[in-house]
């Protein structure tokens, strides 16, 4: 059983190897000098947010003159994005729903093996070849943006927007690196296998392997992953004067925002709002003062200290990396096992026409 | 001696059809046993019960005294050729062989390669490029080499023209001539039974009509119907006719 899931699988696992390795070449060729920049801009040894924000920003202009890196970066993305989707289309799928279509099935399962043995042994076969595969991407891109991860991870923000060195704690990136993929691959795999089974035919299990496992990696970042653990919280006081800068003050009409920069290195923010002091939020209208034309900035800036404003952030820090990770991969790997259970069930009173 | 198929009450439905109903049987072992009825009939159907690929949804059906397709002992005493001869079209000649070593503990390899050879296929070719009936012949050497102690062929010679059908069932003669196997082999040709066949089930309208040795059932329905001349094909007719009566007066 085992050299027949090896004969029937053979094309596409050496497929997959040569897809490895040559992704593997060109991010490795590209690593070593990604590592040299971020030594060189004086990252490695750097304390205190001045310091830091300083070589963040040599080291951000660096990566940004030669653009085969953000290209590559982004590349790496959509990479893990997209094999856990090529895994369970063309792997999973066919599995059961190619072996129902070509009828061999029949000459599958009248051989003395039994169906569910049949099942068990390339459900973890390919199982294993999707953990394989999945590992092997995710460790190729995470060594690669290892530097940019860190230097992201590092005190002193304070750059503008779009300046900023994108954190692998943010739910598109956090996807893409460690264990998640390894733990979306297998998903979608057990999926693809489930669609295979329910829809008996190829196409259509495709299809739905697609728009399933889109929606999974879509609502999980969304809806999913902030509330595995309750956030952090920090509030701040908003005090706006002209002589301390760093809180934003922004009149449009109705509507009035008062916020500073957060700056929480390595972590993941899932939400700032501004409230008054009596906790609820507060976006305006601001102070009569404040429209009128005959009124200093200062008189507008006292109306609105008078509000008592403050910021409040919901973020999970920087240390909790790991367990997201953890428990997300988790989640997947639950999911994957109770898809496998279901087509274990279904395949053995599985109908022929 | 068990029987080699006895089946109580046994019926499957699907989509609230019956394509088998109250069929009750028992087939002794060592005949060659064919299984006429026009398309439709249920005799797929009845083969898939008997080799476990469909669950029954009413009755019981035992095979060699055991639960089609329970167990791996249960599955190697089976062979099957399903309805057009499923094999892997990416696959040699050679992998199906191997495929069959490496899944059937009672796996005759020699007798295996010798068949092949003796067909003259060549064993590097992909299964996908066999005609009809080369694809025939394989799947009847895997269902063969197990060494099953039924074997189940379903419509096994259907899509053949005339030559390759002849010959591949000269061949089927053949190899149960070679070892002590029963055998069940349905088809919509009357002719094709009586070239290898001892025994008979009749099947219409998804019900058994007629079941037994074929040499007693000829001799009964010439007694009954005073034609002594009566043949196989006749009294194949006289049972059908009579199971479409039924049917239509049913509805």
């Amino acid at each position: 059983m085992i050299w027949l899931t090896w004969r029937q699988f053979r094309a596409q696992a050496l497929a997959a190897l040569g897809a490895i390795a040559a992704l593997a070449l060109l991010f490795a060729l590209t690593g070593a000098h990604l590592g040299h920049l971020y030594d060189s801009s004086g990252l490695s040894g750097c304390s205190g947010a001045e310091a830091c924000s300083t070589a963040k920003s040599t080291f951000f202009t660096d990566l940004k003159a030669n653009s085969l890196y953000p290209v590559l970066y982004f590349a790496g993305v959509v990479l893990l994005y997209l094999a856990p989707a090529v895994i369970g289309i063309f792997w999973g799928a066919p599995l059961v729903a190619r072996e129902v279509e070509a009828g061999t099935f029949r000459l599958a399962w009248s051989q003395s093996v039994t169906r569910s043995r049949w099942l068990v042994v390339k459900l973890g076969l390919l199982g294993l070849g999707a953990v394989a595969t999945a590992g092997l991407l995710s460790l190729t891109v995470t060594w690669w943006a290892g530097p940019i991860d860190r230097a992201a991870a590092l005190p002193g923000g304070g750059q503008s927007l779009g300046e900023a060195l994108p954190n692998h704690f943010m739910p598109l990136i956090f996807g893409a690196r460690d264990l998640v993929p390894i733990g979306c691959a297998v998903f979608a795999f057990a999926l693809g296998v489930t669609a295979g089974v329910l829809a008996r035919r190829l196409l259509p299990a495709m299809a739905v392997t697609l728009l399933v496992l889109a929606a999974v990696q879509v609502a999980l970042p969304m809806a999913m992953r902030a509330h595995y653990l309750a956030p952090e919280r920090t509030t701040t006081a908003l005090t706006v004067s002209p002589n301390t800068p760093g809180v934003n003050l922004r009149i449009d009409g109705g509507n009035t925002q008062v916020n500073k920069p957060v700056d929480i290195p390595g972590a993941w923010v899932t939400s700032v709002r501004t409230v008054d002091a009596a906790g609820r939020p507060w976006n305006g209208p601001a102070p009569q003062i404040c429209l009128s034309q005959s009124s200093t900035p200062e008189q507008c800036l006292g109306a609105i200290n008078q509000l008592h404003l403050s910021q409040v952030v919901d973020y999970q820090p920087a240390d909790r990396y790991w367990t997201l990770q953890g428990i997300e991969t988790a989640l997947y790997l639950v999911g994957a096992a109770a898809l496998g259970g279901f087509c274990a069930w279904r395949v053995r009173s599985l109908r022929l026409n | 001696m068990t029987a080699v198929i006895e089946a109580h009450g046994l019926g499957k439905q699907y989509r609230g059809r019956w394509a088998l109903a109250d069929c009750t049987l028992s087939i002794p072992a060592g005949y060659v046993v064919g299984l006429v009825g026009p398309n439709g009939a249920g005799k797929s159907t009845l083969l898939n019960l008997v080799t476990g690929l469909l669950r029954p949804t009413v009755g019981s059906v035992e095979v060699l005294g055991g639960r089609p397709g329970a167990s791996p002992t249960q599955l190697a005493r089976v062979g099957f050729v399903a309805q057009d001869a499923p094999i892997y079209a990416a696959l040699s000649v050679d992998d199906h062989l191997r495929l069959g070593a490496r899944t059937n503990p009672g796996w005759d390899a020699p007798y295996a390669q010798r068949r092949i050879a003796k067909l003259g296929l060549d064993p590097k070719s992909r299964a996908g490029r066999l005609s009809g009936g080369q694809r025939a012949q394989l799947a009847l050497t895997l269902a063969v080499a197990k060494r099953p102690e039924l074997l189940v062929l379903d419509e096994p010679a259907a899509s053949l023209d005339p030559l390759a059908r002849r010959e591949f069932l000269d061949d089927l003669a053949d190899a149960v001539g070679e070892r002590a196997m029963s055998v069940v082999l349905s088809s919509h040709l009357v002719g094709d039974l009586s070239r290898v066949c001892d025994y008979l089930v009749v099947l219409s309208a998804a019900r058994v009509q007629a079941a037994g040795e074929i040499e007693e059932l000829v001799a009964d329905h010439r007694a009954v119907t005073g034609v002594p001349e009566a043949d196989l094909e006749d009294l194949v007719l006289a049972h059908l006719s009579r199971g479409r009566n039924e049917q239509e007066a049913a509805a």
